[in-house]
């Protein structure tokens, strides 16, 4: 009875069942990492044709290209023009004796660069600096300094009937640094403003 | 020098403490009061100075503040209510700071600057409600001219900064010289300081090492001179001239080394009288005093402890030594003293027991109990040998006589033992030989007497010992008797013949030799004999020849004759006479007999005697005995011949019993043979169950084998599938680390996709700084921040599934661990099992040989029912033979019956 018992115990596991699923998985994983020269000719044509798809452009719509960010969990946009580039910040070196609205400063392309905090800058809701945090360097030629976002998330082209001034009774500091809205509530961010701001510059 | 060192040594030592003290009190009043003053200038410049300084300080912040919240005041219109009430805190504060410096003293120069600060403050805080006024109604134009670099209250604010800096400065310089006159105090009370301390550091040195060679200097010689004498040296003195403490100290010394010293020698008269053996020395305590006295005292008892018992003792071994055995010690004594005693008493003991067995041995051998012993077990050591020793003389001595003893006790008894052969030394030897010699002597006298008597009795009379062989008293005897042989045979030879002659009817001469006594008297005898027998032959000769010839009247003449040959020739006579008369009426009597009359009688006119009467009666008796026998006969024979006929009857029915007996017999044997054929197959079924048996037994038994020979393999199965397990717990922990290391790739892949994403992002915003041409550029840059997000999708899915992996690899190694565990416990079940086999398989193979032998036994049972059947077969048989037997039986006692009637008839035809 006992004997009976064990074997009916010891084939419960269907071994070979296992091992085909073992086999399938290698097969599995050999296959997405080997990929014969056609099948990687054949992707790579896919791709092409997507790409070779002519887009519908609609030219007579005046846009300009913004690049969003999220800050404080909510959506900024800012115009490209005076975006240098986006890079992520890793070591931030602290200066005494400045505003709370300055973080510190970063060694950028050998210059110095000094970070903002619009958060702080705009009194919203801080939660230290996140993980992995990015740095929109602002410029325009004379002034240059880097914008902490918590979050980058790309490039968009709004057209300018979307956007839709800043609604009135904000506080007098805020607006002078905004552009305006759009309809799915994203804030647009005056760059030249920031730049040109006397409060900055000052410190 | 002869002064210091006649003060006592407190008086020099508190005067040198006391000029020391005196100069650290002059250094510390000095010190203290130098402090003092610097602790006063500097309360004054911390109180005057710093606290103004700081207030004034924290009035420019206060002012900040101000102006700041001001801003916001404008600004934010919403937290204008609570702004309004922080500036007027602040305002209270600035006002509070500003009594309270118009309190404490105010340097005349900073008089000025004090009073136009008082008035701008004033100012300030007028403009400062006129500003609060104008935002309150929004005239935006005179705050921001009021707010403007060059506004009033800005330029105000600028004013009072100035004068606060000012005031501080100015009281920043007088702290300073407060400072710089506290510094110069300082330094010259160090100066006074170090100059007074080193004096007092020298003098102390001075001092100190003068009153410390005055001191030490004698004390090492008194310390020199108490180490020599308690060293032993008694005759070292201290040897100096003081009237210190230390001259006193000295003096103290030399009377306690006098003292010593005289118990010294005390101890060395004492010791010396000892060894001399004086032992009734003692010391006078009178002389020494208390301690000494002490010593004294104890040492002449200690003396008087030791050389009492030392004196018992010896008087007791004198004692010993001369055989007066004393008493026991009872007196008490300490220590080895009582050892000694008790070593006395114990010897005391043992002598008296010597004494006493030596005296129960003395008075055994007196009374000639000469098997009594001693119980040497009783004594100890050289004791014990003495008591051994007296046993064994004894045992040497009571052997040899006790044989002795019992040798001459036979010897005189007439049992003539052995020789001794036992070895014995000395004189026990002499003893030894001497009754070997004695036993031989007799045995040869023994020997020499048997064989004499022995030719007597056998008749040879010729026969002598040989004397010469024996010594002493036996050779006499010896000679004695043959001569008395000698003697005796001669005559006897004679007579001997004679008598010979006689008897053989060789009648000789008479003898005509001459004999003397008794021999003489034979002689005569002899001849007398040889006459009568002569006349005796002639009478018998002439009778027997008349009755030869049938003359039974003719008789010889019975006077010739004397005696006893007389009385034969009477008898000769008489007995011709009584034989003719009887014979005659026999005769007549036996021819009626023969006829068949048993009526006949002898007649009783015959006088007959003797045996005639003897002769007669019997011929009369055979006559009446046969009359009376064929009576008996007849009688008899019927009866018989009706006890037989019973009996034959009786012998029949009882045949007829028999044979319904051996009937009945028959049919039971015959039941038994068919019962013994039933257990006979009943024994076959048996046998061949147990064979059956065997046989199951011999399977189970191979079963058994293979049970054993199966947990073996599963043992080595189950060290198998152990080196299994742990090559997957190898496998497990190698998939681990390299899932590890997939996660450092993902790590490294998210990063890289991160990195994309950002380049993705910035070529978009050169596209577009590029207008028109860079726009396909963007396009690429979106697809590529595209695929970026898609990969960190792909590296969280992949981070999702390597968690799952990384607990099921956790599972894993869990379960392989309980597997190896139960592994583990499996194989030891398993041994567990093996060892259960093994001895089943032993009890199994018990099983198999008790079977076997069942079998055999069985077997045997069966030849032993063969037999029994074979027994039964015989036993019908005999059973059936023994009907026949009866039948014949029954036969035979009719013919019995028939022969009774027979005799019958037979009996009839005597008359009697």
């Amino acid at each position: 009875m006992k004997k009976g018992n064990l074997e009916e115990e010891t084939t419960s596991i269907d071994w070979d069942d296992i091992k085909r699923l073992i086999k399938e998985t290698e097969l599995h994983l050999s296959e997405i990492y080997t990929h014969s020269n056609e099948q990687n000719e054949k992707i790579l044509e896919e791709r092409a044709k997507i790409l070779a798809t002519p887009e519908i452009e609609i030219t007579l719509i005046e846009s300009i290209r913004v690049l969003t960010f999220i800050l404080a969990y909510e959506r900024y946009g800012i115009e490209t023009d005076n975006v240098l580039e986006v890079i992520s910040l890793k070591e931030v070196t602290s200066l005494p004796h400045t505003p709370a609205f300055v973080i510190g400063v970063i060694n950028y392309r050998g210059r110095i660069l000094s970070i903002i905090d619009l958060k702080a800058f705009f009194n919203l809701p801080r939660k230290g600096l996140p993980e992995f945090a990015r740095l929109i360097v602002l410029s325009d030629g004379k002034m240059e300094f880097g914008l902490l976002a918590d979050q980058i998330l790309g490039t968009y082209d709004i057209p300018v009937s979307d956007i839709e001034p800043v609604p009135t009774g904000l506080s007098l500091l805020g607006s002078r640094y905004l552009k305006g809205m759009t309809h799915n509530s994203l804030i647009l961010i005056d760059s030249l403003a920031l730049l040109t701001d006397q409060t900055i510059i000052v410190e | 020098m002869k002064t210091l060192d006649n003060t006592k040594i407190w008086v020099k030592l508190i005067g040198g403490f006391i000029l020391i003290s005196i100069l650290f009190a002059i250094v510390s009043i000095t010190g203290i009061a130098t402090i003092n003053s610097i602790v006063g200038n500097s309360r004054i410049a911390y109180s005057d100075g710093f606290l103004p300084i700081q207030d004034l300080q924290s009035v420019k912040i206060l002012l900040n503040e101000i102006s700041r919240d001001t801003l916001r005041y404008y600004f934010f219109p919403a937290e204008r209510t609570d702004l309004e009430s922080t500036i007027s805190t602040e305002t209270r504060e600035i006002n509070n700071i500003l009594t309270k410096y118009k309190a404490s003293s105010i340097n005349p120069s900073n008089q000025a600057d004090f009073v136009a600060l008082n008035s701008n403050w004033a100012d300030y805080q007028n403009e400062l409600q006129i500003a609060f006024m104008e935002s309150k109604s929004g005239n935006t134009q005179y705050i921001n001219q009021s707010l403007s670099t060059n506004g009033k209250l800005v330029n105000l604010r600028k004013e009072l900064n100035n004068e606060a800096d000012s005031i501080i400065s100015g009281e920043e310089q007088w702290v300073e010289s407060i400072l710089a006159a506290n510094e110069k105090d300082s330094a010259n009370a160090t100066i006074f300081v170090i100059i007074i301390s080193c004096l007092g550091i020298i003098s102390a040195i001075v001092i100190g090492f003068i009153l410390t060679r005055n001191i030490t200097v004698p004390l090492i010689d008194v310390m020199v001179t108490a180490e020599k004498i308690g060293r032993g040296e008694s005759k070292a003195r201290v040897n100096f001239d003081r009237k210190d403490e230390l001259g006193d100290l000295g003096n103290s010394l030399n009377i306690m080394a006098g003292h010593i010293g005289a118990l010294v020698g005390e101890a060395h008269e004492l010791t010396k009288a000892a060894v001399k053996g004086e032992l009734s020395v003692r010391a006078d305590p009178s002389v020494h005093e208390g301690d000494y006295r002490a010593i004294i005292t104890e040492f002449n008892a200690t003396l008087d402890a030791v050389t009492g018992p030392l004196n018992i003792a010896a008087e007791y071994v004198d004692r010993i030594s001369k055989g007066d055995i004393p008493q026991k010690i009872t007196d008490h004594y300490n220590g080895d003293f009582n050892e000694i005693k008790q070593n006395l008493n114990t010897c005391i003991d043992e002598v008296k027991l010597l004494i006493e067995d030596v005296k129960m041995l003395s008075l055994a051998g007196v009374e000639g109990r000469l098997s009594t012993r001693a119980d040497a077990s009783r004594h100890k050591g050289d004791f014990m040998k003495i008591v051994e020793g007296v046993n064994e003389t004894l045992d040497s001595v009571i052997g040899p006589l006790n044989v002795a003893a019992g040798y001459v006790d036979r010897i005189s008894n007439g049992n003539i033992p052995d020789k001794i052969t036992e070895n014995y030394n000395g004189d026990f030897n002499a003893i030894k030989l001497n009754l070997n010699k004695c036993i031989d002597a007799v045995n040869l006298l023994i020997s020499d007497s048997k064989m004499l008597s022995l030719a007597g009795v056998e008749g040879r009379l010729s026969t002598r010992a040989d004397a010469s062989r024996h010594k002493g008293d036996f050779r006499k005897i010896v000679e004695g008797v043959n001569e008395t042989l000698d003697s005796v045979i001669g005559p006897l030879n004679v007579a001997a013949g004679y008598v010979d002659r006689i008897s053989n009817g060789d009648i000789p001469d008479k003898i005509t030799e001459n004999y003397n006594g008794d021999f003489n008297a034979i002689k005569l005898n002899l001849n007398k004999c040889v006459d009568a027998v002569n006349l005796l032959i002639s009478d018998s000769k002439m009778l027997s020849l008349a009755g030869v010839e049938g003359r039974l009247s003719t008789r010889a003449d019975a006077s010739r004759h004397k005696g006893d040959f007389r009385k034969i020739v009477e008898g000769v006579n008489e007995t011709l006479d009584s034989v003719i008369g009887p014979v005659n009426e026999a005769l007549r009597v036996s021819k009626e007999y023969a006829r068949g009359d048993f009526t006949a009688r002898v007649s009783e006119s015959l006088s007959v005697r003797g045996d005639f009467i003897e002769f007669k009666d019997a011929l009369n008796k055979i006559g009446v005995e046969l009359s009376k026998l064929m009576n008996l006969l007849n009688e008899e024979i019927f009866e018989g011949v009706n006890v037989l006929s019973a009996a034959s009857s009786e012998i029949l029915a009882i045949t007829a019993q028999l044979s319904a007996g051996a009937n009945q017999t028959a049919t039971s044997v015959n039941e038994t043979t068919a019962t013994v054929q039933e257990v006979r197959k009943t024994t076959d079924l048996t046998s061949e169950k147990s064979k059956y048996v065997a046989e199951k037994a011999v399977q189970v038994n191979q079963i058994a084998e293979k049970g054993q020979k199966s947990v073996d393999e599963i043992i080595a199965g189950m060290s198998h599938i152990q080196q299994q397990m742990e090559g997957i717990a190898g496998n497990v922990v190698r998939l681990s680390e390299q899932s590890q290391a997939i996660g450092e790739i993902i790590a490294s892949v998210n990063d890289i996709s991160e990195q994309s994403n950002l380049l993705a992002v910035n070529a978009s915003i050169e596209a577009a700084k590029a207008g028109e041409l860079g726009k396909g550029f963007g396009v690429v840059s979106q697809e590529i921040k595209n695929l970026a997000d898609q990969s960190k999708q792909a590296t969280s899915h992949i981070r999702t599934i390597l968690t799952d992996i990384q607990r099921a690899v956790s599972s894993t190694v869990i379960s392989t661990e309980q597997g190896t565990k139960t592994v583990l416990n499996g194989s030891k079940l398993s041994s567990e099992a093996q060892e259960s086999i093994i001895v089943l398989s032993k009890s199994i193979a018990d099983s198999s040989k008790a079977a076997i032998q069942i079998t055999a036994s069985v077997q045997e049972q069966v030849v032993g029912m063969d037999q029994i059947a074979l027994a039964m077969e015989s036993i019908r048989e005999a059973a059936q033979s023994n009907l026949a037997v009866t039948k014949q039986a029954e036969k035979t006692a009719q013919n019995l019956h028939d022969l009774g009637l027979k005799l019958k008839q037979v009996a009839g035809r005597y008359k009697v």
